[in-house]
């Protein structure tokens, strides 16, 4: 495992998306366009909404982000970092850029939440935790998976297919964590939401890490 | 004739699960409200989710073997074929055993509680591990060759039996409320009214319709290896 490897890719990575700001751009519209129907559809959400529309929102926004970018790096792609580095550093290396995408993404998405649909939090850091871990959680699951369908060589449906029965309990599991940061002013009372999600980050990157050489060669 | 493992597995399916069947239907059981007679449903209902598990478990021990014998060039192709077959047959089973959980859940449930899906965690957290499994279906059928589809679905089967665990046994754990014995703070079966005589037909039931999952799915692995490699003689 070499850090520098992972970090000049990555560092590759964000700068070639840099580089076409348009898909990037398509994804702030994506966001933008997901909240704004959110908006028309309900035009006021009660607090106990606010955190599962949220969560979908981020949810469908994080499921087009980063299933796109294994199935357009291609077959050739894939054999030319197969020549250059080994596996577990590409694949830190993409948890690290994916990761930045989803935060910047995330924060975008409650940006216009907030703007759109007020701000019913009152326990602002452990929201910051629970937001952080639930993105992390999302960008390791559909990182993993996305490598899966992308060699399958098939659509993007088959990365959904792959993830949402995973994300459902997650799911359930941070918007429930989400609603009770509107209501207590207490640590305690989410603490078991926050270890069991950390836990769960640990188990997540632990089995893709142990579980990505095998889909190393073609 | 030779005593094999799997033939010690037959005989103790036939011979057990004889006796569920018969005792299961005539053998005294305590007089409880609401669940009345259905409480015989226990013999049924609950060991197929112990069979389940059992089966999933021999799945992830193949697929993992699998991947162990992927990159070793010593081991035969037909051999690695085999191990595939034999992980590919056990979730096949374990699915059916799923479905057939559910469908005697569903009698049970209806009778008991009312309605046959109520809004339970555990009844959710079911549903959404057959779906995670079913998946493992949609990803084999999409790879076209065949080696990275016995890896890949062997990939997804660790990845999948590690969470359908969290699934099952962690997630309904921490719930406030359930209506199933032994989570969301109701007590086990074992606090409950499991008295001497129905754990005289519901441990050997248990065992009964485990050796019976192993034994389908002994024959579903052998049907597959037929199929196959008559396939490729032609």
């Amino acid at each position: 495992m070499n850090w520098r490897n992972a970090f000049v890719l990555a560092q590759k990575e964000s700068r070639s998306e840099w580089r076409q700001r348009s898909i990037f751009g398509a994804l702030l519209l994506y966001a933008v366009l997901t909240v704004f129907l959110i908006y028309f559809s309900f035009r006021h959400v009660e607090p106990i909404l606010w955190s599962g529309l949220l969560w979908l929102a981020l949810l469908f926004g994080s499921v087009d982000a980063l299933s796109k970018g294994f199935l357009q790096e291609g077959r050739d792609r894939h054999f030319y970092y197969y020549t250059l580095i080994g596996p577990i550093e590409f694949l830190t290396a993409k948890l690290m850029y994916n990761i930045l995408l989803m935060v910047v993404l995330g924060f975008f998405t409650l940006l216009l939440f907030i703007l759109f649909l007020g701000f019913p939090v009152v326990d602002i850091g452990a929201f910051a935790c629970i937001l952080l871990g639930g993105m992390v959680c999302f960008t390791i699951l559909f990182t993993f998976m996305s490598v899966l369908a992308a060699r399958s060589g098939k659509s993007t449906t088959l990365v959904s297919i792959l993830t949402l029965p995973i994300a459902i309990p997650l799911l359930a599991i941070i918007i429930s964590a989400t609603q009770k940061t509107m209501i207590a002013h207490s640590f305690g009372e989410y603490s078991n939401d926050l270890l069991f999600l950390s836990a769960l980050n640990i188990l997540l990157l632990a089995l893709a890490v142990i579980l990505f050489k095998y889909t190393w060669q073609d | 004739m030779r005593i094999s493992f799997m033939n010690l597995v037959k005989t103790a399916a036939v011979v057990l699960l004889s006796y569920t069947v018969v005792a299961g239907l005539l053998m005294p059981v305590p007089r409880l409200e609401i669940l009345n007679e259905t409480i015989r449903n226990l013999y049924f209902h609950v060991p197929m989710w112990f069979s389940q598990i059992v089966i999933f478990s021999v799945a992830l021990y193949h697929s993992l073997r699998y991947l162990m014998a992927q990159g070793n060039s010593k081991i035969s192709l037909k051999e690695k074929q085999k191990i595939d077959l034999a992980a590919y047959s056990a979730v096949t089973v374990g699915m059916l055993f799923g479905v057939l959980g559910l469908l005697t859940g569903m009698m049970w449930a209806n009778f008991t509680w009312g309605a046959p899906w109520s809004s339970d965690v555990k009844l959710n957290c079911t549903a959404i591990g057959m779906l995670m499994y079913l998946a493992y279906f949609v990803l084999r059928a999409s790879f076209t060759d065949e080696e990275k589809q016995s890896r890949f679905a062997a990939i997804y089967n660790v990845f999948c039996y590690v969470l359908f665990v969290v699934l099952i046994f962690v997630i309904p754990r921490m719930k406030e409320f359930s209506v199933h014995p032994g989570n969301g703070g109701n007590p086990a079966f074992a606090k409950y009214d499991l008295d001497s005589y129905m754990r005289m037909v519901f441990y050997p039931a248990v065992i009964g319709w485990i050796c019976l999952s192993i034994w389908i799915w002994d024959i579903l692995r052998k049907y597959r290896e037929v199929l196959l490699f008559r396939s490729l003689q032609d």
